[in-house]
């Protein structure tokens, strides 16, 4: 069998069809298209994917490249356990 | 400069604006054009954490919960777009008997609207959600028939829709500036003038901004709140969990992942767009405390959106006195999304000049100086 499927985004498993094919439904915007593919909402927050969707979307939508802006970046920048992060909170407290 | 011109202009792409929109074109009305600043969707419609609830503590709330829940049943299908609406209940936890007795009057007055929510002591918390059992609760109270939603998939849903019916959606596209004309209003954009006879400020987080565009001024304010994600993870956690003393609240989400936030101090960043570290600490310590197992689950992401507040804690479902075909629907205080089916029916009739399906005295913008408000209690987050 030949996998013909070419991915994106490897955490949420979006393909370049599925991005094509959101485009093609008139959402053009780089956040909508995340919000209907999930496209670095997963465990690396886009780090391996976002600039591979920019170009793409710039190609598709005839955008130039610079014009199309990054997804909101945020905390945490990689996974963090709730353990983790209430223990750093309660050696904020004592502080 | 170019000009549209159109019978209605809604301005904001959140649910409300959708909602109504879609509402008004299944009865053939779609000389609409709807107004968004950001992205479709981009305030709180798109940030919201998908709880639907029909617990509410006024009678006309309940009517607009339970009628958006019987909507939201059929939405999908009609729609052709799954946004996975999924009744594992809301389950509210009481840490103090004072807290409990005030669950215990809601469950009192929502048997008088057969909501059927149902009383529970420790032991059946802990049979419902078995990760909660260590926790000390001394009861709670819960309603099979609450759940939650995944808001993407609906406002998509929409937006497909609308635009296939004839209705336009023009995002980045903010209104700047709207002006009285002969026989409506003309709002100026970047794409030209919008030419409409009547207008629908459905702006959200927004709406106190846009009226004043219009002249009128609503007491309404955004208020900041975070929400976030975990890694993904089996199935655990059917019902929305939420805790009285902080409004804290969690679910697990289509997707797997816990979605979750908590009532914050109003002070720090007030800007309701930008989210930070501090809340990724307190969330993560209320949670391990209430459920030790999560302990080593990761948090994946986090984000913020708002609550546009009204004083009592109640949507604003109006025209605006004075300024004939200027509707309102604002003040949603966090519960925009789940009543947004019968808001869209609400508004519909108002702008058709129909009959409204639900009362609108206690949504009028003049309970305000007639001091006639009756404050609704559950806000949750």
């Amino acid at each position: 069998m030949v996998v013909t499927k070419r991915f994106v985004c490897l955490c949420e498993d979006v393909t370049v069809d599925e991005l094509k094919a959101a485009i093609r439904r008139g959402f053009t915007d780089i956040e909508e298209i995340k919000r209907i593919t999930g496209i670095g909402t997963g465990p690396c927050q886009g780090k391996q994917c976002l600039h591979i969707f920019r170009k793409l979307l710039a190609e598709e939508t005839g955008i130039a490249l610079e014009e199309v802006p990054l997804t909101t970046l945020r905390p945490p920048v990689v996974p963090v356990p709730f353990g983790q992060l209430a223990a750093s909170a309660a050696e904020k407290e004592k502080r | 400069m170019t000009e549209i011109r159109s019978e209605l202009a809604i301005i904001g792409s959140g649910v409300t604006g959708l909602s109504t929109a879609y509402v008004l074109a299944k009865k053939g009305f779609t000389d609409v054009v709807v107004l968004e600043t950001g992205h479709l969707s981009a305030g709180a419609s798109s940030r919201n954490g998908g709880g639907i609830r029909a617990q509410f503590t006024t009678e006309e709330n309940i009517a607009l919960a339970k009628r958006s829940i019987e909507r939201f049943q059929k939405l999908g299908a009609e729609l052709n777009s799954n946004f996975w609406f999924r009744r594992g209940g809301y389950l509210f936890l009481a840490e103090s008997t004072h807290e409990l007795d005030e669950l215990k009057k809601a469950a009192e007055f929502h048997s008088r609207y057969g909501l059927g929510t149902r009383v529970l002591d420790d032991e059946e918390i802990g049979e419902l959600v078995p990760c909660l059992r260590t926790s000390g609760f001394i009861g709670g109270s819960f309603r099979k028939g609450d759940g939650i939603l995944f808001p993407f998939p609906l406002l998509f849903g929409y937006a497909d829709r609308l635009r296939r019916l004839g209705v336009r959606i023009e995002t980045r596209c903010e209104v700047r500036s709207i002006k009285r004309s002969s026989d409506g209003f003309e709002l100026m954009t970047p794409r030209g003038v919008v030419a409409c006879r009547k207008v629908l400020n459905a702006a959200g987080g927004w709406s106190g901004q846009v009226s004043a565009l219009m002249g009128a001024s609503v007491p309404t304010r955004p208020v900041r709140h975070q929400i976030m994600a975990s890694e993904p993870l089996s199935p655990f956690l059917d019902p929305m969990v939420v805790t009285l003393k902080d409004g804290l609240y969690m679910s697990q989400g289509p997707r797997g992942e816990l979605v979750g936030g908590m009532t914050e101090p109003e002070e720090g960043s007030r800007d309701p767009r930008r989210s930070g570290f501090n809340f990724c600490r307190s969330i993560s310590e209320r949670m391990v405390g209430l459920c030790p197992r999560l302990s080593s689950v990761k948090m994946m992401r986090q984000w913020a959106g708002f609550y546009d507040m009204s004083p009592d804690a109640n949507p604003i479902l109006d025209e605006l006195p004075g300024i004939e075909n200027a509707f309102i629907a604002c003040g949603f205080s966090g519960h925009g999304f789940m009543i947004s089916p019968a808001v869209g029916e609400m508004m519909a009739a108002m702008i058709l000049g129909e009959r409204p399906p639900f009362p609108r005295e206690p949504y009028k913008l003049s309970r305000f100086d007639r001091g006639s408000t009756r404050k609704e209690y559950l806000v949750i987050g």
